[in-house]
């Protein structure tokens, strides 16, 4: 009698009172979540009190050096974006349209309701493009149209009182208050995008503005084929971001294909308007591609900084810039293949990086690897590629500064002291007022005090 | 259910009050007569919200205004220490016109924010010396004028009158113990010329940072710089 008794109340405990708090919170949750009902948007105190704050952010991102500010950019950047606009846009209460970069590897977009849109030079580095750009600005201009913030934001609040409704219930069954701390983490993740009807609306919607502005529409579902594109090893599941998983880029690029078969045959654009695109695309944001390189490299993303230095040069070979920046990405990679061998994709492969990642600081990364036999010849093989570049590049350009401070750093590396103190040397003369120049200096003074031959590599930049 | 409770509210605050007390931090090369004098505060990052039963809510305006005067606090508490300390060298009002110098005060802040996560698994090892920004940090001290950098974080938070009444209602003791004001403020001394982090300490306040920054940080801030001593009056470096 006894033993059922207890029998019943470890089940009563492990499943029915979890099951049931459990069963309150879907409830909740589905009610919250059910699709909301359209009307006319008007701002209300909520409303208002969130564009304080965005434009807050908005004033932080700039003061924060986290904007890209490089004006011939900027111009091209709102040139395009409106390109897009309809007058009603342009009427819309509590907007001032700006369309920004934001110095960030990761790839992708986000619009502030107050019509600030921001495009990641992580982003900028990946499309290939006008067209393209014309798609990402344009959903996001929908987001702004359409006030998705606010809406979402309303529905988040909604969510967040049901959660807390439900984790109170949770609590009086329970007494843990599980619900309530996961209840956080999904509140978080739910935050981060828009809803799944809300990023189709702005597909859709964007879609149809492409056209118009002289852009060709296919282009949109071109964009989340580059932005699958995987140059790392996955480590973690990704977070949604605004513009990347919400929906899955698969669906999307579904239903754009459906949406472009409905839009019925549309004669082409001449090729000299795509290609003119083209061009204009790539060469305003070569500099910008350049930039992002150096971002990848400094988060540690130095397969994505090699491919994206390769795309550059690709586009113009002849340019020591571009030469110069895929010589730092190989310099970068060091002990490092140029793609993720199976060894790294394979899970244990991935359970080992991991926990390497986890314990250890960049450099400290860099030494591990480069403390093996494989990491060694690798290292040897993209140093040698790396300073093959920058001769190059120099050879194109024989006062290019940024390739004589890059072979110094190189050859430092490699334990050349002499040639990196010539390098230096050659860069302080050809830009005295550098930023860096006392930076150099010190290692030009370490390197000549070591001697030259037993000569240590300063710490690491 | 009672026992459950105070346990949980015992893991709790083993979670939050030591903190204070563990995490200061010290590099061999600043525990004594050392000569880092020369102190430049980088520009705070301060997070501030409001958590309400509508969820979380960020307080931009408010974090706004509470930042110059967290900066503001340590930079006094520093100076007390006999430092001398620069707070607006990178004021972004100062250096909005040199992009160069504001995307390299950017980038550095991201390259110690990636460190910091690194720092927090193990603090410990600041005393063997393992954490360093790398000779980066000279590109924003070009005229060798800083001995050390100063970084300072900042995460905050109030809840509101409805909050507290639901915590107070659920009986809920974690819940009613995170409804109280809180701020944590990091401090972490970077070399400026080698990268290597000095010294970091945290400090933790349950006073209402929003209304009255200065007055309820000040005192845990001094608290928690208590270790660093004072640079020695000889040896310049």
């Amino acid at each position: 009698m006894e033993r059922q008794r207890r029998k019943s109340l470890l089940l009563n405990r492990l499943i029915i009172r979890p099951g049931s708090a459990l069963l309150c919170l879907l409830c909740a949750l589905s009610v919250a979540q059910a699709a909301p009902q359209r009307e006319p948007f008007s701002f209300g105190k909520v409303d208002l009190e969130l564009w304080e704050q965005i434009n807050e952010l908005d004033k932080k991102f700039e003061q924060s050096g986290l904007v890209y500010e490089e004006k011939a950019l900027a111009a091209y950047l709102d040139e395009v974006g409106r390109s897009l606009l309809g007058p009603a846009d342009l009427q819309l209460e509590h907007v001032r349209w700006r369309f920004r970069a934001l110095r960030s590897p990761a790839v992708n977009a986000f619009a502030m309701p107050n019509g600030s849109i921001y495009v990641h030079t992580g982003l900028l580095a990946r499309l290939e493009n006008e067209a393209q750009l014309a798609g990402v600005l344009a959903h996001e201009i929908i987001h702004v149209r359409n006030r998705h913030s606010y809406l979402e934001y309303r529905s988040a609040r909604k969510k967040s009182v049901a959660i807390h409704v439900i984790g109170a219930v949770e609590e009086a069954f329970t007494g843990l208050g599980v619900v309530t701390i996961a209840s956080g983490v999904f509140l978080q993740l739910s935050m981060f995008g828009y809803s799944r009807e809300m990023e189709k609306e702005a597909d859709l919607e964007g879609l149809k503005r492409l056209r118009p502005a002289r852009y060709d529409p296919r282009e949109m579902a071109e964009t989340f084929r580059l932005m699958q594109q995987e140059f790392e090893v996955e480590l973690y599941r990704k977070l949604p971001t605004f513009y990347s998983d919400h929906p899955k880029l698969k669906d999307r690029v579904d239903y754009l294909s459906r949406a472009l078969d409905q839009m019925g045959e549309q004669p082409p654009l001449p090729t000299e308007e795509t290609g003119g695109q083209r061009n204009r695309y790539l060469s305003r944001c070569a500099a910008v591609t350049r930039h992002n390189v150096t971002l990848a490299i400094e988060a540690g993303l130095y397969r994505t900084a090699l491919a994206l230095a390769r795309k550059n040069l690709e586009v113009e070979a002849n340019s020591a810039d571009n030469l110069v920046s895929l010589a730092q990405a190989f310099a970068a990679l060091g002990p490092r293949t140029a793609v993720p061998t199976d060894e790294e994709l394979s899970g244990k492969g991935k359970g080992e990086t991991r926990k390497l990642k986890k314990k250890t600081t960049l450099d400290e990364e860099e030494q591990a690897l480069a403390a093996t036999s494989a990491g060694q010849e690798l290292r040897k093989q993209n140093f040698a590629e790396a300073e093959k570049l920058y001769l190059q590049a120099v050879e194109l350009d024989a006062k290019h500064a940024d390739a004589q401070r890059g072979l110094g750093f190189l050859y430092e590396k490699m334990k050349r002291p002499e040639q990196a103190v010539a390098a230096y040397r050659k860069y302080v003369d050809i830009r005295p007022g550098a930023m860096d120049r006392l930076l150099i200096m010190r290692r030009i003074r370490t390197l000549e005090s070591q001697n030259g031959t037993n000569a240590q590599p300063a710490p690491p930049q | 259910m009672t026992i459950r409770k105070v346990f949980f509210t015992l893991l709790t605050l083993s979670f939050v009050l030591p903190a204070s007390a563990a995490a200061q931090r010290l590099n061999p090369k600043v525990k004594k007569d050392h000569a880092v004098r020369r102190l430049v505060l980088l520009p705070a990052k301060v997070q501030l919200v409001k958590v309400g039963i509508k969820g979380r809510e960020p307080m931009e305006k408010e974090t706004a205004a509470a930042t110059p005067v967290i900066e503001k606090v340590v930079a006094q508490v520093l100076q007390e220490k006999k430092f001398i300390v620069s707070e607006d060298t990178f004021r972004p009002e100062k250096i909005q016109d040199d992009e160069n110098l504001k995307y390299a005060v950017a980038d550095l802040q991201t390259k110690f924010d990636q460190l910091e996560a690194k720092i927090a698994k193990k603090s410990k090892d600041i005393e063997q010396g393992r954490f360093t920004l790398g000779d980066q940090v000279l590109l924003v001290n070009q005229d060798d004028t800083a001995d050390a950098f100063v970084f300072i974080r900042a995460f905050g938070q109030q809840s509101t009158k409805g909050k507290k009444a639901f915590a107070l209602l659920t009986l809920n003791p974690v819940m009613t113990l995170l409804s109280f004001p809180m701020c944590f403020v990091t401090i972490t001394v970077v070399d400026a010329r080698t990268g290597e982090v000095l010294a970091q300490s945290q400090a933790i306040t349950a006073g209402d940072v929003i209304k009255e920054t200065d007055k309820a940080l000040t005192k845990p801030v001094t608290s928690s710089l208590k270790k660093l001593p004072s640079p020695s009056e000889k040896t310049e470096r």
